[in-house]
């Protein structure tokens, strides 16, 4: 009965379970891996040393370091690159069995689970955002166009000031129009009339 | 307006995770002038609901849930060039979820049926507290309120915020609606003057147009 349980299990291990698995000889030679193992890495890693799998391997404890007492029980994290070229790490329990070694890398799940939930939020957060950026460029737009501005250079009789409509004959009389016609007919600005106080003397010179 | 066959591709798409097959249905229906309310029926709500029910039947994922309804979203943005080209009618809306309430696509259609109709929008998003939904209501002096409720366990919180808004703002209009108001029994909505269950976006349209002699304006 037990045998036929821990058979299940390995197979189960062996096939569909989502860990990676490293057998390693004394020299950290790979000489087997679990299924998983070989769809995630997606190449050619049996013969292969353990150091070259992984794209931010230190080895200046030396491989062994994980092996020995103070670092096995502890979950070391390192990082692969997967068969899509992106890297994912993994966190790595080590188990020196005398003639063999046995190398066990999973992911973080809370940790998978968390980003999870971040991104999300993120995802909702940046949708909103767009729906407010895109509200306010349409009432932007629309302000814009309301807006009615006057620009480049305009040319002003030096005497009369009047203003000459752009590109109209300048011998023409007809081109030139008084600058309130010319700035109303422009822009939505509006004028009224008054006297200022200059003129106000020399048309009503005081007695 | 959409073909059983266009829907079903789009499902399709939409649970692969394919982004722009699904942006480039939702284009095809654009240029056809597809209206919002069918859009959003028929295709995003219709295809968010079947996911959620593949999720209770053990079909699909919640990841493949979550990432079906962030595609959703991402497609809403395609519409809002005609939601905010709208005449204004100088009402404001807050739009907001409950505490709690992380769903919050239904409360964003609600947000963008109303800028379609001219309102002022306001939508506050996901698990808004009590106190920011009131320093909010407070800030904007909305003339509607709407509340969204997806998962009917958040009731209490539903509750919550219907009691402390009706407290300050005791003639606030108040409409309530989400999927979860296909399970529960809406009591609470009985207790207080002027909350109204929106059974769909339709629903709502038909509120609004009679929103204006309702409160005799």
């Amino acid at each position: 009965m037990a045998n036929n349980v821990d058979a299940a299990l390995m197979e189960y291990l062996r096939l569909h379970a989502s860990f990676l698995y490293f057998l390693l000889d004394k020299e950290n030679t790979i000489v087997g891996t679990n299924q998983f193992t070989s769809k995630t890495i997606g190449r050619q890693i049996i013969g292969a040393t353990f150091q070259s799998v992984f794209v931010d391997f230190c080895d200046a404890g030396g491989i062994s370091g994980f092996f020995s007492q103070e670092k096995s029980g502890g979950f070391f994290p390192l990082t692969v690159k997967m068969a899509d070229g992106l890297p994912r790490t993994f966190y790595f329990m080590f188990f020196d069995l005398g003639d063999v070694r046995v190398a066990f890398g999973d992911q973080n799940h809370d940790e998978l689970e968390n980003l999870h939930k971040q991104f999300l939020a993120l995802n909702s957060e940046l949708g909103n955002l767009t729906r407010e950026l895109q509200k306010k460029n349409i009432e932007l737009e629309s302000a814009l166009r309301k807006v009615r501005t006057l620009e480049g250079i305009l040319p002003l009789c030096a005497n009369c000031k009047k203003i000459r409509i752009e590109g109209a004959d300048p011998r023409d009389q007809s081109s030139w129009l008084r600058m309130e016609n010319y700035i109303e007919g422009k822009t939505d600005a509006q004028f009224s009339h008054g006297v200022c106080p200059e003129c106000l003397e020399k048309l009503y010179p005081m007695p | 307006m959409i073909s059983e066959p266009l829907y079903k591709e789009y499902l399709s798409l939409l649970l692969e995770g394919n982004k722009s097959g699904c942006a480039r249905i939702v284009e095809r229906l654009m240029a056809e002038k597809i209206d919002l309310e069918t859009l959003y029926l028929s295709l995003f709500k219709r295809s968010l609901y079947e996911i959620g029910e593949m999720w209770v039947a053990n079909k699909v994922s919640v990841a493949t849930e979550h990432l079906c309804t962030a595609i959703t979203e991402g497609l809403m943005t395609q519409a809002y060039p005609l939601i905010f080209n709208q005449a204004h009618t100088g009402k404001r809306a807050v739009i907001a979820c409950v505490a709690n309430e992380y769903h919050q696509i239904g409360g964003k259609m609600v947000a963008d049926v109303l800028e379609l109709h001219g309102w002022d929008t306001y939508f506050l998003g996901s698990s808004v507290p009590v106190d920011g939904l009131m320093a909010m209501i407070q800030e904007k002096k909305p003339h509607l309120l709407c509340l969204s409720l997806s998962i009917s366990s958040n009731i209490d919180s539903l509750e919550r915020a219907i009691m402390r808004v009706r407290e300050k703002w005791p003639e606030l209009p108040i409409f309530v609606g989400g999927k979860a108001f296909e399970f529960l029994a809406p009591t609470v909505l009985d207790l207080h003057k002027n909350v109204k269950l929106l059974g769909s976006l339709q629903d709502l349209k038909f509120q609004l147009m009679t929103f204006g002699e309702a409160r005799g304006k």
